[in-house]
């Protein structure tokens, strides 16, 4: 945009307009002491009112509204990255010897019980110079519950049970 | 006149029972928080954090990472939970997220305890001692060596 001084001049002077325009500060006693006639000058009924906003919009923040909204709208496979096998599930025998497992086994001893995971998470490092990988699997007679399986290298780490 | 002042009294009001309900809300949450959790570590030195030298107590010990915070407050990496340690101003955090990993942070102030969110604030520290446990198969738990990934996830908010 080409360079045109006529238009600096008004900028220029806009601040100075601004402090002069600056109203004062009030006086608070006297804005407590018209507040408090207003109230009194309300008609009761709207009082009323008031007051029992005040007891919901307490009741409201006393609940966490995030909690509430974020329960709402849950994903059902937040935290995959890659979805592998969508009909897998983890029955109640694949469970019961995935707890028989002991950590830091062979990947492959786990693999053979719990065959293909639902999906992946996001490979993360935890551990210096190690990379994890994480998969997931909803259970069976709870699809609510998800396992999640956590191996470094070919090494099991561990499992974990994440309601969602 | 009269419309803009009793919009006033209801916003003054508003505002008020927001903060009174808040300050209840942090003393409910700060009386119901959980027994620390205890643990048994792998390594077993003789001089390790809780232990005392003289008069002196022992703030963090070997497989600590120490950081200058100055005061600064650090962050949930991921959802999940925050329990007292069995040294004070100590916590743990775990999450199902990381399964067969725990962090342990400590030198902390203003401890918010309970389930969390990914990029929460867990509290602040002058010097924080920052330690990353590895499930064993016997239960116990071993100082590894902690990643940056993860340190960077906890000093940035979300």
């Amino acid at each position: 945009m080409p360079h045109e001084p006529g238009l600096r001049e008004p900028g220029l002077r806009e601040p100075s307009a601004l402090v002069v325009g600056f109203p004062a500060l009030p006086d608070l006693q006297a804005w407590s002491q018209t507040l408090r006639q207003h109230w009194l000058n309300l008609p009761p009924n709207w009082q009323h009112w008031l007051i029992i906003g005040l007891i919901l919009a307490g009741a409201v923040l006393f609940l966490d509204p995030t909690k509430v909204i974020s329960s709402i709208v849950k994903r059902s496979n937040q935290g995959c990255q890659e979805v592998v096998q969508p009909r897998s599930v983890l029955s109640r025998d694949q469970l019961t010897q995935l707890l028989t497992v002991p950590e830091r086994s062979p990947k492959d001893r786990l693999r053979t019980v719990v065959r293909e995971p639902y999906c992946l998470m996001p490979s993360i490092r935890i551990r210096a110079g190690v990379d994890a990988v994480r998969e997931a699997y909803p259970l069976e007679f709870d699809p609510n519950t998800w396992v999640i399986v956590l191996y470094e290298g070919d090494e099991y780490a561990g499992y974990r049970f994440d309601p969602r | 006149m009269q419309d803009t002042a009793s919009t006033l009294v209801k916003a003054g009001l508003v505002i008020g029972a927001a903060i009174l309900a808040l300050g209840i809300r942090q003393w409910w949450v700060q009386s119901s928080a959980p027994p620390p959790r205890a643990l048994k570590l792998q390594q077993n030195w003789e001089l390790e954090m809780g232990s005392r030298v003289g008069d002196y107590l022992i703030v963090g010990g070997l497989g600590d990472i120490s950081l200058d915070l100055r005061g600064d407050a650090i962050y949930a990496p991921f959802d999940g939970k925050v329990e007292p340690y069995a040294h004070k101003s100590c916590v743990l955090f775990s999450s199902a997220e990381i399964p067969a990993y725990l962090f342990r942070f400590c030198g902390l102030e203003r401890l918010s305890l309970g389930a969390i969110k990914a990029g929460r604030a867990i509290g602040s520290a002058r010097y924080l001692q920052f330690a990353t446990l590895r499930k064993q198969p016997n239960g116990s738990w071993a100082i590894v060596e902690p990643s940056r990934e993860v340190l960077e996830k906890v000093l940035s908010a979300r």
